[in-house]
């Protein structure tokens, strides 16, 4: 590696800064000319590494003011099952919820087709704003049919998560079918996200089988594209 | 607090779902018109706009001018867990395919391109841009950046016919086998509305994607879909099994 071009040399040095969180959010790196003085390197040089990093959006350059370390995206994998509050804690932010609305109420033809119920049978949902940071990073809408879970609507979700329940009642989780498409949003979404109305944002579907072949969750959710990319590793 | 909690176009959206279910509407077929759906669900005709713009919002119908709304065809669903080829992979699935080359030629690496391959500036990449089609409906737009040094005479093949991927490991011994993806929101560009039969400006997912012989990135390829006619899915395992 060490024959890479000096310019790649400084962009995975400046990148590893901010990675660290030496360079934290939102503060201003070194001017090109501190640049050139360290390393003893070129002008040139010194830009092509920042245009890179700017180009991975890593940076962001504020015209007149200076070169910036942009605000990272969360990465949320596509291989395995995990609840949104470990995905958020294991992006190095603080999680935390606040819960919207919960309801029990008869499943009727849209829910008992997802979860191969009856139409009268009941299902509890529960809409919540998952934040990081205090920050709002997606809107949920989980349904959960009412019975596998003893008094479910008693429960505080801005404390608990629904995973932990699931783990107490030994609710083993199998898979995840996930689908995810880019839809516009729309108030009450748009306010909760901080976003402006109309905003294109991704919309998750999850469909949560446990081990005995049971559906045991299906939610929808709406997530900011400047909160998350998605990334898979496919072989 | 009120615009945090008024569900009730939400009830009405999921009221008008349940609606095309229970009628057992299909793609393409008109719902009722807002006044009679208004009726028929004992809500506003204001509510009942909003709900049909969710619906609108999420693809789940689309409006003809002077005509009233109609249901969606469902959207191409892209089983991300397949590393096989386009050709491969939607054959499989039923569709029929095919593809256009609309671009071919030999460039000095751009610098974004240089950094995903690991280039440094002024090497030079093929870079092939290709229409895929499913069932004659443009769907993706994709366009590969393959390094000349690793596969010289790659102008040779046609591609319209030839799987890229099938070419570089037959002929180039190139062993293709971990593509490394990213998925973000874009708006399309004028000519990527022509080629996709969409409009300019129209949202759309925006996917970077590295194929690797191992450690090393070989193609590194951007694809453009139309959000209303485009989905990702995937099966998510736990982590224990």
């Amino acid at each position: 590696m060490s024959k890479q071009a000096i310019y790649l040399q400084l962009a995975d040095f400046i990148q590893g800064k901010i990675d660290a969180n030496e360079y934290p959010f939102g503060s201003k790196i070194p001017s090109e000319r501190e640049l050139c003085d360290t390393f003893q390197i070129s002008r040139m040089t010194v830009r092509k590494a920042i245009d890179l990093l700017i180009e991975k959006e890593y940076l962001i350059r504020l015209q007149g003011k200076g070169t910036f370390v942009n605000k990272q995206k969360l990465d949320s994998p596509l291989d395995t099952i995990q609840s949104m509050k470990r995905f958020i804690h294991e992006s190095g932010l603080t999680p935390s919820n606040k819960v919207i609305y919960t309801e029990k109420k008869k499943a009727g033809i849209k829910y008992s087709k997802i979860f191969h119920i009856s139409p009268e049978d009941e299902i509890f949902c529960l809409f919540r704003l998952r934040m990081g940071d205090d920050t709002p990073i997606a809107m949920e809408y989980t349904y959960v049919p009412y019975d596998i879970i003893p008094n479910i609507d008693s429960y505080d979700f801005e404390d608990g998560s629904l995973y932990a329940l699931f783990e107490h009642y030994q609710i083993e989780l199998y898979e995840d079918y996930q689908t995810i498409e880019i839809v516009k949003i729309f108030n009450p979404q748009a306010a909760l996200l901080s976003i402006p109305e109309d905003s294109a944002v991704f919309m998750l579907h999850n469909t949560v089988t446990d081990t005995t072949g049971r559906i045991v969750e299906y939610t929808r959710s709406y997530m900011s594209k400047n909160t998350v990319t998605f990334t898979s590793i496919l072989t | 607090m009120s615009k945090y909690t008024n569900l009730l176009s939400e009830q009405i959206k999921e009221d008008i779902e349940t609606y095309i279910i229970e009628n057992e509407l299909k793609p393409h077929d008109a719902l009722p018109s807002e006044r009679k759906l208004a009726e028929t669900l004992d809500v506003n005709r204001l509510t009942l706009r909003a709900a049909l713009k969710r619906l609108r919002n999420e693809h789940h119908i689309y409006t003809i001018h002077g005509k009233g709304n109609f249901v969606s065809p469902p959207k191409i669903e892209d089983d991300t867990h397949n590393f096989t080829s386009f050709t491969t992979g939607w054959s499989s699935d039923g569709y029929i395919t095919s593809s256009k080359v609309v671009l071919f030629d030999l460039i000095e690496s751009p610098l974004p391109v240089c950094t995903h391959l690991n280039l440094s500036l002024g090497e030079k990449v093929y870079q092939l841009r290709r229409i895929r089609f499913l069932n004659d409906e443009p769907i993706l737009l994709e366009t590969s950046y393959i390094p000349q040094k690793y596969c010289p005479g790659l102008e040779q093949y046609n591609f319209a016919v030839s799987s890229l991927y099938d070419t570089l490991s037959n002929n180039y011994h190139l062993n293709l086998k971990e593509i490394q993806e990213s998925m973000s929101i874009t708006a399309l560009t004028k000519e990527e509305s022509l080629y996709l039969n969409g409009q300019e400006e129209e949202t759309a997912f925006f996917i970077k994607s590295t194929t690797f012989d191992n450690e090393k990135p070989i193609e590194y390829c951007i694809t453009v879909s139309r959000a209303e006619r485009y989905m990702m899915s995937s099966t998510l395992k736990s982590e224990n099994s």
